[in-house]
């Protein structure tokens, strides 16, 4: 059984690696995790089954990348304040 | 013992559902609201205002290059929606538990008759208090009837009749609540997959080299 904050270290987690949220491979049709901290930096999505290698498109895409870094960095900040919290809860 | 208060029990304890209620529909509305702000983007109208409504889904676009057929590989472009690429954190509360504990503890003191000093007690009067506080202390008879000489409520008021002490109350009340929340990740919600299944249906996969053809022939012409 799974505690707390073991759940909430796994929702981190599948936050930083984009677990369970993706897209469908537009060549194989299997689904291509996204990791939404690389996609935020540009870096190439790659698919785990084909090998088919996306490359975002930085200027069509300029809308959409200014949230996910956004969404980043607040999700970066609460991570800060959440292990700031459970080190003075061990204390 | 009687209670001179009445307690609203049903209040107390509604109050704390209704607490949970208006927190759980407090969290729906943050997530609607960062579905908005990540997933849609404002459009505006032709006179510069902003549109109603959510707007138009913010999309992520990728080039790549991809075989079709026997043909060599191709530059392709597909646009898909940001929603679908990130977690949505759809809280909702699982479980409450609620610990709740009032104590009231409510002295009342009745009219005490002192007979020995029925003609030496005058009528008070609201300054005299500490005198008649100092004057029941040094009475022996009042000592073995037990009577505290805590008598702040008595001398707000009415002054009493000689030789009586007047009726005081004291009421106090603790309440102790513990709330316990278990939050769990909801299932994704039914309408906003619906509506990345429409948006995946509607996945524009453009074939970059066609497109440029199609564009350089409606110059040339």
């Amino acid at each position: 059984m799974m505690s707390e904050a073991q759940k909430k270290e796994t929702d981190l987690t599948n936050f930083r690696t984009g677990h369970g949220r993706g897209i469908k491979c537009p060549q194989c049709q299997s689904l291509i995790e996204i990791n939404p901290v690389a996609l935020a930096a540009c870096a190439p999505v790659i698919c785990g089954s084909c090998g088919l290698e996306l490359t975002v498109d930085r200027t069509q895409s300029a809308e959409a990348l200014k949230a996910l870094q956004k969404l980043v960095t607040g999700v970066q900040k609460a991570e800060t304040l959440y292990n700031s919290a459970s080190k003075l809860g061990k204390r | 013992m009687t209670f001179s208060k009445s307690y609203d029990f049903s209040g107390l304890l509604s109050a704390q559902i209704i607490g949970l209620i208006e927190a759980e529909a407090k969290a729906a509305q943050t997530i609607a609201e960062y579905i908005e702000q990540i997933g849609f983007e404002k459009t505006t109208n032709p006179d510069g205002t902003e549109s109603d409504g959510m707007g138009k889904l913010r999309n992520v676009s990728f080039e790549m290059e991809r075989q079709d057929g026997l043909e060599s590989a191709r530059k392709h472009k597909i646009s898909m929606p940001l929603l679908s690429m990130v977690p949505i954190p759809s809280l909702s509360i699982e479980e409450a538990e609620l610990d709740f504990a009032l104590r009231i503890d409510d002295v009342t003191e009745t009219e005490v008759k002192t007979e020995n000093e029925k003609n030496t007690v005058k009528p008070l009067t609201a300054p005299q208090s500490s005198v008649l506080s100092k004057s029941f202390i040094s009475s022996e008879t009042l000592r073995n009837r037990t009577v505290r000489p805590s008598l702040k409520a008595g001398f707000t008021g009415n002054a009493p009749r000689a030789g009586s002490v007047l009726h005081s109350s004291e009421t106090k009340t603790s309440a102790d609540l513990k709330v316990k929340v278990k939050v769990s990740r909801g299932d994704f919600p039914a309408g906003l997959s619906k509506l990345l299944e429409i948006a995946d249906l509607g996945l524009k996969d453009t074939d970059v080299k066609a497109v440029e053809a199609v564009k350089n022939s409606e110059q040339g012409e």
